[in-house]
């Protein structure tokens, strides 16, 4: 019995030191998942920084042409563009531009997704009459604007008139925006 | 001396453990203080970022109906929408595209956060009659703005026409983003 007692306090140092060094490996493994630092960069330093969602990064331009039928009030491209899943795309700018003849006006240029859940509508202006043909006048809308349309979504971009016999041959729409990469 | 020798081994585990300790509480002490570091990156290597706050990771968009009684000059969508709690709405871009009786003239539409004088107006042309039918016209409005509706409010959207007998019925839409507040 004595010869056991005489070790214990040595086999208590041991278990002791193994509780110990166990805890520190606790304390190192934490320490490895977030330590504090501070950026010490100045103004006259500054970090470079370069934001992945730049617009620049992922642009995207839809170009497209709406055909407007004798009598009817609208013209449509479905889809005029579709979203590539994972993205969410962002519309900046829509713009158009042709020559219609009188009695036709356009009204404006619509964009709507495929959802039917997001509608954006650009005002055509009137711009006047053609000098050599008075029945011709010059329509443009020219807007920014911001649209969001979600991944696998598509596109699609009209054109809406006053419904004359004249309707429009062919009015080129374009439209900008970017892409972002969702989570 | 026996004595003595027969409590080193207890000794020595005190000194352990109290070594370990020390260096425990040392390492604590030197994760709660943050080291300095330069970022030394140069502009053709520049550190990759992410606006959580991009307007396309949390888009808003609604078509509302607003309706306009006969000679009145205004209608209104009361309560529109709701700014969620914990987010601002920032309004992005508001447009309309509709037809009324040609004695009814659309004014403008406009945004106001219920209860306070947060309000906007966006201008609405009144375009061409229709061809088939000379007593509907166009009325058209598209304009990139910029307002910021407080979480938990509401936004009303109005109508404001010139009060003709015929009324209208118009569909207003608008896009934002939402931003996450602290």
């Amino acid at each position: 019995m004595k010869r056991i007692q005489s070790p214990l306090p040595l086999l208590l140092s041991f278990a002791l030191a193994g509780v110990l060094t166990a805890s520190l490996a606790t304390g190192t493994a934490q320490s490895a998942v977030a330590s504090l630092v501070q950026i010490v960069n100045t103004a006259a330093n500054p970090v470079p920084m370069q934001d992945m969602d730049n617009p620049a990064r992922q642009p995207v331009t839809i170009l497209t042409s709406i055909h407007v039928s004798a009598n009817a009030a609208n013209g449509y491209v479905e889809p005029a563009y579709q979203v590539p899943v994972g993205k969410m795309l962002v519309i900046e700018y829509i713009g158009a531009s042709t020559t219609v003849i009188a009695p036709e006006h356009v009204f404006s240029v619509t964009l709507f997704d495929s959802n039917n859940s997001t509608y954006a509508y650009a005002p055509v202006v009137d711009l006047g009459t053609d000098s050599t043909n008075a029945n011709l006048h010059a329509v443009m809308a020219s807007q920014p604007v911001a649209m969001y349309v979600g991944p696998g979504d598509s596109v699609n971009i009209g054109v809406q008139t006053n419904a004359a016999s004249s309707g429009v041959g062919s009015m080129p729409v374009q439209v900008t925006g970017y892409l972002v990469d969702l989570p | 001396m026996k004595r003595i020798k027969s409590h080193l081994p207890l000794v020595v585990s005190f000194a352990v453990a109290g070594l370990l300790t020390a260096s425990l509480a040392t390492g604590t002490a030197q994760s709660a203080v943050a080291s300095l570091v330069q970022i030394v990156n140069t502009a053709a290597n520049p550190v990759p970022s992410q606006d959580v706050d991009n307007p396309a990771r949390q888009p808003v968009s609604f078509e509302t109906s607003v309706s306009v009684s006969a000679n009145a000059m205004n209608g209104y969508a009361f309560q529109a929408y709701q700014v969620p709690a914990g987010k601002q709405l920032v309004i992005d871009y508001v447009s309309m595209n509709s037809e009324v009786q040609t004695a009814e003239q659309v004014f403008s539409i406009s945004f106001q956060e219920e209860g306070i004088t947060n309000l906007i107006f966006v201008p609405v042309s009144n375009v061409a009659s229709f061809a088939a039918n000379p007593s509907l016209h166009g009325v058209v409005a598209g304009q990139a703005v910029a307002m910021y509706v407080r979480a938990g409010d509401y936004l009303d959207v109005g109508v404001t026409t010139n009060a003709g007998a015929p009324g209208a019925n118009v569909f207003v839409s608008w896009t934002g983003h939402l931003v996450n507040l602290p």
